[in-house]
């Protein structure tokens, strides 16, 4: 998602959220633990079956606030099982369960995780039809998309405006599914069902609109391997922009951007960024992974989400000194990394915030060239907290790395993307795009068609780094992601020697090599060991990595975060 | 000396309230600095001041008794002084001869003397004015100007000024225009108990008065006219030597509020390293004989003379040191020892004075830290109004935009003048046309300089010199033309084609760095235009290392979604 920043209009939107009587409160109806966790311990009759695919069929009713919605979901067990374990949020009434087409012995959903007893035990390889009629009103977002749910909003001229946000707290507030990262159905088929005059643009390709005879119409929708959070609604009076990609992969891909009525010259502009958005992606990463469906943006209430083919957008067009909005080209970013490369669990968040937020500089870089590139990058370095670990090397949910360790939420982005900067210039460019086509295709040579979404680990990705570079890169990784303190380097200057010595937390090897200027003349120093001395007469001026190519303990931001800490608490007072 | 005119005052005005911020109102005369000037004061040169100045901050009240020298450079009969008219003159002595109450007017501020006898070519000449009343106080110092009554967080008096706008005249009778300066200003403050006056150049002495107030004697070498500050509080000091590169010692002092210790000693630590870094890039430090100076005023800070005033609150910033001060610091070389002559070059001081935070960050921590400020620095400029405009102005005519001015252009675009300039010329020419600049010649020592006077034409003409090119071309565009140039590229084929449109319409063979692939390389751009053969699936990045100033569409639509912005919350507010 979006970096963490405040988000004034989205809040307006919602407390301005008028009058209609039984009007959804932000926050309510309350979440129980297990549904507000996304990405928890799984239950052991989850880990018997494989999601195949899901049939949903939702109906939103933006008067009253609520959805009905029927889900018929698809699963084969791996292991004799005599239950089938969904997550849903105990908000909904549930109205019907059946498994292939029968009633089960019993069904109950106590905290928001549904068992459902079959009737008789069953085999493995069994191929079970799990019906869900339910409905109510879904839980409402105090702040999407920090905070997840339902933002049921209005356009300016008062019409309906609807959407959905749930990366945190997971599919389960929206439909019955497995709230965890891998159990993607390999398919899922989407009929949102819609007031007269309203659109529900969606996930993967359009199958068709139907109109009823009362003027409500439903949007069918079908989508291949969708991240579970990336399902998702979108309901306006959407206008579109649409046209074609002729990709550098031989392929063509669709285009469409719905956006909210009256703002025809500002979406068009939006829209003539996705080409050269697409086409710097194609050349620095690989395939867009989803052109045989589409690349989809929809303006949503809130500022935005990597939601599948169907990018939440809410950045109010702004404009930035990069030329590119950095909104849409983070979430767009996401349909790589998060998308067809889904971390296998939440405690690998990063491989989505990290590289995702790495693809703005180097867009700027693509754009713009190494001054841009240097500037987007040292106004990231401000905001590395480096107060724990951005990997755990253990499963965690979405809000565990996302809220629950001081400046890891932060970190997975910014600490994420300049582990990446200071990656690529250790390995070089080659080594450095390579490990990232290998993790996010599985192949070096990733055309459309040859791949499909993958499940990826941290160590997946190291693994990779060290294929492509020929070499073993665990200890920089060590320091980088699995500890919480930043390298330090030591310089001491005597007589007519330099000695650089780097200092990594927990004491463990550092031989990161440095640049060193001496009365500008650039040398590179390998620091084998960790340590080096070479010869600068004393009044030589020196300055150390003076591209700021490497990611260190800097005595200067430190100041500068902790006067700003102080300047903060002062403004509270 | 002072008894009588304390007197004078008790008895004038000792029920009056104090005033209020912007009070006394100000003549249009006075809020000038700078523009023509009559031909009286064209025809006088300033030798020395002796000015004492005697504070009431309990009643706001300044008296002060100036005595000034001059020679004259024609024939010059009656003496034309700016003052405030809020300071009255009760006596004149010229030569130690008093003059008739009817011998001097101010009726607009600006002080008439008739001299009792005319003044010969070469004749010297001594007026000793004594005045005092109510000096204006500023609304927002430092961007308008005049006193700043304070107290300090525990409840003692802390005042200070700023003159930089409105001119010296607003606390002492001088000639306000840029190059009024005497070559020497003696100066002499007294204030009530327990309060110091830190003020320019050395100390020559405290005395301590019988009533036990105290009076501060200063004396400062060709001081600008708008440096000359009052600084007046109950300050702590921290004082140290600086060893020159070039062998001599310079006194280093800060004067702080009590209470701040730790963070004095941090801005403090930061005085030798800045030092170096300007000593070692564009020259010796040019008022190393007398002091470097910083006082905390209750203002945001100004490039007082040797008597830097700092307001930053010891802010941290991500480039590591206090901008503020180091900002203020290069006036030091930008504004009080090369002093542009004329506010059309104002350039001078704040495009030089904004570029040493971007070249002191890059003398710190290297290009990437460069890149990021210059960058920082480019998405203020306005391009509204040139920002030379080959006439003699007012520093409100340059400074206000509301003025039909450049405003802040001086800083932002003259420092990407100046980064634009360096990437052109290279380093060696840059930095000698620089000292030129500064100190007139390219082998500075201390003591073979003294502060000059300087204009974009002459600077024109050091870089020509340095060169041995002619580079009007670059200057007309971007100091005498508000839009930028833009670069229009064309990609048809193989082919790559750049021309360079710039405002004026005249040749702009500006090289330009592209980078092709991995591969960098220059367009030389002769006539403002050239093509270079490129494989049409090329990814091709222009400026790669954002070498040039020139149009930025981009920035440009920043400032229209700003506004459009603006525009809508003015909308919202108004429902």
């Amino acid at each position: 998602m979006t970096r963490l920043l405040p988000a004034p209009l989205t809040l307006a939107t919602l407390f301005l959220l008028s009058a209609a009587a039984p009007a959804a409160e932000p926050g309510k109806p309350p979440l129980t633990a297990q549904t507000t966790m996304s990405g928890g311990p799984l239950d052991p009759a989850q880990k018997k079956v494989t999601f195949d695919s899901a049939d949903l069929a939702i109906e939103v009713d933006p008067d009253r606030e609520v959805i009905n919605a029927a889900a018929t979901l698809h699963f084969t067990t791996l292991d004799k099982t005599d239950r089938i374990v969904v997550d849903l949020d105990k908000n909904y009434t549930v109205t019907s369960v059946t498994v292939d087409g029968v009633d089960p012995a019993s069904v109950a959903n106590p905290e928001g995780r549904m068992t459902i007893k079959l009737i008789k035990k069953v085999k493995a390889g069994t191929a079970l039809t799990v019906k869900i009629v339910y409905g109510g009103r879904p839980h409402t977002a105090v702040r999407a998309p920090w905070d997840g749910g339902f933002v049921w909003s209005k356009t300016p001229d008062g019409k309906p405006w609807v959407a959905t946000a749930v990366q945190m707290e997971g599919c389960d507030l929206i439909w019955p599914c497995i709230d965890y990262p891998t159990y993607e159905p390999k398919k899922i088929d989407l009929h949102i069902t819609v007031p007269r005059g309203l659109k529900a643009p969606s996930n993967g390709k359009l199958l068709g609109v139907e109109q009823l005879p009362d003027g409500r119409s439903i949007w069918n929708w079908e989508a291949r391997d969708p991240t579970l959070y990336g399902v998702s609604l979108n309901v306006g009076p959407y206008d579109d922009v649409t046209g074609t990609y002729k990709s550098r992969f031989g392929n063509e891909i669709p285009m469409t951007y719905w956006y909210l009525p009256g703002e025809k010259e500002q979406a068009e502009k939006l829209f003539a960024e996705f080409a050269p958005t697409l086409d710097f992606f194609e050349s620095v990463i690989g395939p867009y992974p989803f052109g045989d469906e589409k690349l989809g943006v929809v303006e949503t209430p809130h500022k935005g989400m990597e939601h599948q083919t169907i990018n939440g957008y809410g950045n109010h067009y702004a404009k930035t000194p990069w030329g590119f909005d950095d909104l849409f080209q983070h979430e767009f970013a996401h349909e790589w990394f998060a998308n067809q490369l889904t971390a296998a669990n939440w405690d690998d968040f990063w491989l989505h915030e990290g590289f995702a937020a790495y693809m703005q500089p180097l867009y700027g870089k693509w754009r713009r060239g190494d001054g841009v590139y240097t500037a987007m990058m040292l106004q990231a370095r401000m905001g590395i907290q480096a107060t724990s670990p951005i990997v755990a090397g253990k499963p965690q949910t979405a809000e565990d790395v996302y809220e629950k360790q001081p400046g890891r939420g932060g970190d997975i982005y910014t600490k994420g993307a300049w582990t990446l900067h200071t990656l690529r210039t250790l390995i070089g460019d080659k080594a450095f795009f390579d490990a990232i086509k290998l993790t996010v295709y599985g192949t070096l040579d990733p055309r459309p068609g040859n791949f499909t979404p993958v499940f990826r680990t941290t160590p997946d990705f190291i693994a990779n780094v060290n294929a492509t570079s020929g070499r073993d890169l665990q200890w920089f990784f060590d320091v980088y992601l699995y500890q919480a303190a930043l390298p330090h380097l030591a310089q001491t200057r005597a007589g007519n020697q330099l000695t650089l010595a780097w200092q990594a937390p927990g004491g463990k090897p550092f031989p990161l090599p440095i640049e060193v200027a001496v009365d500008g003349i650039v040398q590179t120093v390998p620091m084998t060991g960790g340590i080096a001395t070479i010869t600068v007469s004393p009044d030589a001026h020196v300055v150390v990595d003076p591209m700021s190519r490497v990611l260190k303990q800097d005595d200067d931001v430190d100041a500068y975060q902790a006067w700003r800490a102080a300047q903060a608490k002062g403004d509270a007072k | 000396m002072m008894v009588g005119s304390v007197l004078a005052a008790l008895i004038l005005t000792a029920a009056a309230p104090l005033p209020k911020k912007g009070e006394p109102a100000i003549t249009a005369q006075t809020q000038k600095s700078g523009g023509p000037r009559p031909a009286e004061q064209l025809a006088l040169r300033f030798d020395d001041a002796d000015l004492s100045f005697e504070v009431l901050p309990d009643r706001q009240r300044l008296n002060g008794i100036a005595t000034l020298g001059f020679t004259a450079t024609a024939p010059v009969a009656r003496l034309l002084i700016d003052l405030d008219r809020n300071l009255p003159v009760t006596a004149i002595l010229i030569d130690g001869v008093a003059l008739p109450r009817t011998a001097w007017t101010n009726p607009d501020g600006q002080l008439a003397i008739t001299l009792p006898r005319r003044l010969a070519t070469g004749q010297r000449v001594t007026a000793r004015i004594t005045y005092g009343g109510t000096p204006h106080v500023a609304l927002n110092a430092p961007w308008d100007d005049g006193m700043v009554w304070s107290k300090t967080p525990d409840g003692r008096t802390w005042f200070a000024t700023t003159a930089e706008g409105y001119g010296c005249d607003l606390f002492w009778p001088c000639l306000d225009f840029p190059t009024g300066e005497p070559a020497l200003a003696t100066i002499h403050i007294t204030v009530p108990p327990g309060l110091k006056a830190p003020s320019n150049g050395k100390l020559l002495g405290i005395d301590t008065l019988p009533d036990g107030r105290t009076r501060w004697n200063w004396q400062v070498k060709h001081p600008n006219t708008y440096a000359i500050a009052l600084n007046v509080g109950p300050y702590e000091q921290i004082s140290g030597t600086y060893r020159s590169r070039y062998g001599n010692d310079i006194p280093m002092f800060y004067w702080y509020l009590p209470g701040e210790k730790a963070k004095a000693e941090g801005l403090f630590a930061e005085f030798a390293p800045t030092l170096d870094f300007f000593e070692a890039m564009i020259g010796p430090y040019p008022f190393g004989d007398e002091k470097l100076g910083v006082v905390e005023t209750p203002h945001k800070g100004m490039e007082h003379q040797t008597i830097n005033a700092y307001g930053n609150h010891y802010a941290k910033a991500p480039e590591g040191f206090d901008w503020l001060f180091q900002h203020e610091f290069a006036h030091e070389w930008f504004g009080n020892q090369l002093t542009a002559a004329n506010w059309d070059d104002y350039w001078l001081h704040e495009g030089y004075g904004s570029y040493m935070q971007p070249l002191y960050g890059q003398w710190r921590e290297g290009d990437a830290r460069y890149a990021v400020m210059m960058d920082a620095q480019r998405g203020g400029i306005a391009n509204a109004v040139p920002m030379v405009r080959g006439r003699n102005v007012t520093e409100e005519d340059v400074y206000e935009a509301a003025n039909s001015g450049p405003g802040q252009d001086i800083y932002t675009k003259g420092s990407w003048m100046l980064h634009t300039l360096r990437y052109l010329i290279g380093d060696t020419a840059f930095f000698d046309a620089t000292r030129l600049a500064v100190y007139g010649r390219t082998d500075p020592k201390p003591g073979n300089f003294t502060p000059r006077y300087g204009s974009t034409t002459e600077f024109e003409g050091f870089v020509r010199q340095v060169t041995g090119k002619d580079y009007r071309w670059f200057f007309d565009v971007y100091l005498r033309q508000a839009a930028l140039p833009d670069l229009v590229q064309t990609r048809r084929g193989d082919t790559l084609s750049l021309a360079w449109v710039v405002p004026g319409g005249g040749a702009f063979p500006m090289p330009v760095e592209i980078k092709i692939g991995d591969r960098l390389q220059t367009i030389a751009m002769p006539g403002g235009k050239g093509s270079i053969a490129v494989p049409a699936a090329a990814h091709v990045v222009v400026d790669p290392a954002s070498r040039i100033l020139k149009r930025s569409p981009a920035l440009e639509a920043v400032v229209a979604w700003r506004a459009s912005q603006q525009t809508a919350g003015q909308r919202k507010g108004a429902q």
